[in-house]
């Protein structure tokens, strides 16, 4: 009977010697971290690639049907009283923020301190063809933006 | 007490980070179809024809040789993921479009068209 009785486990108590009280600190931070520091960041993009211009397509030579055969349509017709433009572009929007927060209204009098930061940069990939009022290609202009690098572009 | 405190690292970190997903579609839409073009022919078909085929244009330009019909049509696809404390969000915007240039007779002279909505795509800022 001792024997058995020795088999049988002590009652289970903590193995852990810690204090509740170190949970506070855990339980403050997870009610006030969500509603005092937030960060976002988005990302918008609107169009397909554009076009690099291409060689065989000469100044005075290619014609209105040439472009849109190669190129397709583009995002934007301007008329440039007498000559025109076509626009084909792509739009790349990248945005991010910061927000620091304190909520003391509920323990002092008066608002919360706040303190937001944002940066946004929109780039854009674009190319302009010029052409005369009987549909000739004038000139033409490209820009690739869109991958000119984050930080580099954004401070410059 | 090594054990403790990974067992509050986690109930910390599931706290912080228990958010929500979301996707969402939004189309603008025309019924301007690729193989309707065929139905066009430059310096035959006119810009009543172009009319009845596609419905009204988008945008009308007016050019000294005559006008430019745009026809245009967008389908955006929009990604968000929230984790409490950091939010992300990708929209991606993608276009069918069509141009029929017409003359001051009112004939199509040229059209160009690019079919692009099916590229949208989900995704994340990163």
């Amino acid at each position: 009977m001792e024997a058995a009785l020795s088999r049988i486990p002590p009652p289970m108590g903590c193995r852990f010697k810690f204090s509740r009280f170190a949970l506070i600190p855990v339980l403050l931070a997870s009610l006030i971290i969500p509603g005092c520091v937030s960060l976002r960041f988005d990302r918008i993009s609107a169009g397909t690639e554009v076009p690099v211009p291409a060689a065989d397509l000469k100044e005075g030579e290619a014609t209105l049907g040439d472009v849109l055969a190669r190129y397709g349509a583009p995002t934007e017709v301007i008329d440039m009283k007498g000559q025109f433009a076509l626009l084909y572009r792509k739009s790349f929007y990248q945005g991010g923020q910061l927000s620091l927060g304190v909520p003391l209204s509920d323990v002092m009098i008066g608002s919360s301190l706040r303190m937001d930061a944002a940066g946004n940069l929109l780039r854009h990939d674009l190319l302009a063809l010029f052409f005369t009022p009987d549909g000739v290609l004038a000139g033409s202009l490209y820009e690739r933006g869109a991958s000119r690098p984050f930080w580099g572009t954004f401070w410059k | 007490m090594r054990r403790m405190i990974l067992t509050m690292a986690l109930a910390f970190v599931v706290t912080v980070n228990f958010g929500c997903a979301m996707i969402g579609r939004n189309m603008d839409y025309r019924p301007i179809e690729e193989k309707t073009l065929a139905q066009v022919t430059p310096g035959k078909t006119t810009a009543a024809e172009v009319m009845t085929l596609f419905g009204p244009p988008s945008q009308i330009v007016k050019l000294t040789n005559g006008n430019a019909y745009i026809y245009d049509r967008s389908l955006s696809k929009a990604t968000g993921l929230w984790l409490v404390v950091v939010s992300f969000a990708n929209y991606d915007t993608q276009h069918d479009r069509i141009v029929f240039f017409v003359n001051n007779q009112d004939l199509v002279t040229h059209y160009g068209s690019s079919f692009k909505s099916n590229t949208a795509a989900y995704g994340m800022p990163f």
